[in-house]
């Protein structure tokens, strides 16, 4: 198929819901536009500001990385080892080894070092380990953030994640969770630290041709907790109804970001403190974090006794 | 034959050639919106043939968790 950009006739990525198709260099052309223009739309940050880059070692954090650096802003990436046998292993891996090639040192946080992999909290807690993997993430992105100067925190959720959580959040009339679908949340002056998502605007089929073209070398093995994970039955809802009508996902997401769906009245929640223990921003005298992580010993250390 | 290796199942399918990239999606149960097909490292669009005795790659583009 032709390249609907520059006419040559080695069209690759062919789009049904922008009904065109491109070349791989006017597709890598095409792909920067798009997240260029989610940042600016949504003011995320400015080519002044530090950004810490949350890398699992998939396509998207690795291609947000690598999309943000080659627009010249100025983006670090961080990446959490969460202990997760093989999986971790080799995704930790696919960080190094990208970083190498753009000759960028990531912040690598290990959850080993203080007893908190997610295996490990898991057993000790019979909760959802995707519960805990995030509250864990959040609580480590955040606080390095923080120490480290950093003005914005950006994720790798695409159009096809933010989609999928609007159509659960729907499903659910979780109304309440609303307000945290903003492709930017702005910082409290409890220390949150601004979060963003400039991949909000590329599919997940965009953003792995992105990384195939440019071959950037990612992890295609998903994490073994994801199995059967409610977001994937939503996800392969939506992708239905795209197979049929090209464009819905698109226009179920930005219909609900460009309509009256948050009302003024609906603040999200803001932390009130700080966590008596580490200091980030808490709901209570000592932050989730720091309560999950004194219950995780408390269990070890009674395992032992009982041993 | 073709031969089409799904990436990440890591299993290999054979279906007769020549064919359509759309119609290998088919046959192997892919939908087109989540899956790239590649040969030699080249995206195939939809609409490209196959020739019988090629070997493609299937990859599937949805992560989850
Ligand atoms: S699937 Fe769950 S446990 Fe695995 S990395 Fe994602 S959130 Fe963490
Ligand atoms: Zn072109
Ligand atoms: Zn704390």
């Amino acid at each position: 198929m032709k390249c609907r950009r520059c006419g040559s006739f080695e069209g690759e990525v062919a789009l049904k819901r922008h009904n065109a198709t491109f070349c791989r260099n006017c597709f890598v052309v095409f792909f920067r536009r798009q997240v260029k223009r989610a940042i600016s739309e949504f003011r995320m940050f400015t080519p002044k500001e530090k950004i810490l880059v949350c890398v699992s070692g998939g396509k998207d954090s690795l291609v947000l990385w690598d999309v943000l650096l080659d627009l010249g802003f100025d983006a670090d990436g961080m990446y959490i080892d969460l202990g997760i046998g093989d999986y971790s292993r080799e995704s930790r891996e696919k960080v190094l080894a990208f970083a190498r090639l753009r000759k960028r040192e990531p912040i690598i946080v290990d959850l080993s070092a203080e007893g908190m992999t997610i295996p490990e909290v898991t057993a000790r807690l019979r909760k959802k380990a995707c519960s805990l993997c995030g509250m864990i993430k959040r609580h480590h992105f955040n606080s390095a953030a923080r120490k480290g100067g950093y003005d914005v925190v950006a994720t790798g959720h695409n159009l096809d994640d933010e989609a999928s959580r609007l159509l659960g959040n729907i499903i659910q009339w979780n109304v309440k969770y609303f307000p945290g679908q903003k492709p930017v949340l702005e910082e409290t002056s409890s220390g949150m630290v601004r979060k963003v998502k400039p991949l909000v605007r590329v599919t997940e089929y965009e953003t792995a041709c992105y990384a195939l073209i440019r071959g950037i070398d990612y992890m295609i093995y998903e994490c073994p907790y994801s199995k059967g994970a409610t977001s994937l039955a939503y996800k392969e809802a939506l992708n239905m109804l795209e197979e049929e009508m090209p464009g819905t996902k698109a226009r179920f997401l930005f219909g609900f970001l460009d309509g009256e769906f948050f009302r003024e009245d609906e603040k999200e929640e803001s932390e009130g403190r700080s966590c008596l223990v580490c200091g980030e921003p808490s709901f209570q005298e000592v932050c989730s974090y720091c309560r999950l992580k004194e219950e995780v010993a408390r269990r070890s250390a009674a395992g032992r006794k009982g041993a | 034959m073709i031969r089409v290796r799904v990436l990440q199942e890591k299993k290999e399918l054979e279906i007769p050639g020549p064919a359509r990239v759309a119609d290998i999606l088919r046959e192997i149960g892919a939908k087109q919106t989540t899956t790239v097909v590649l040969k030699s490292g080249v995206i195939l669009t939809p609409d490209r043939e196959v020739e019988d005795g090629e070997t493609v790659d299937v990859l599937s583009v949805v992560s989850g968790g």
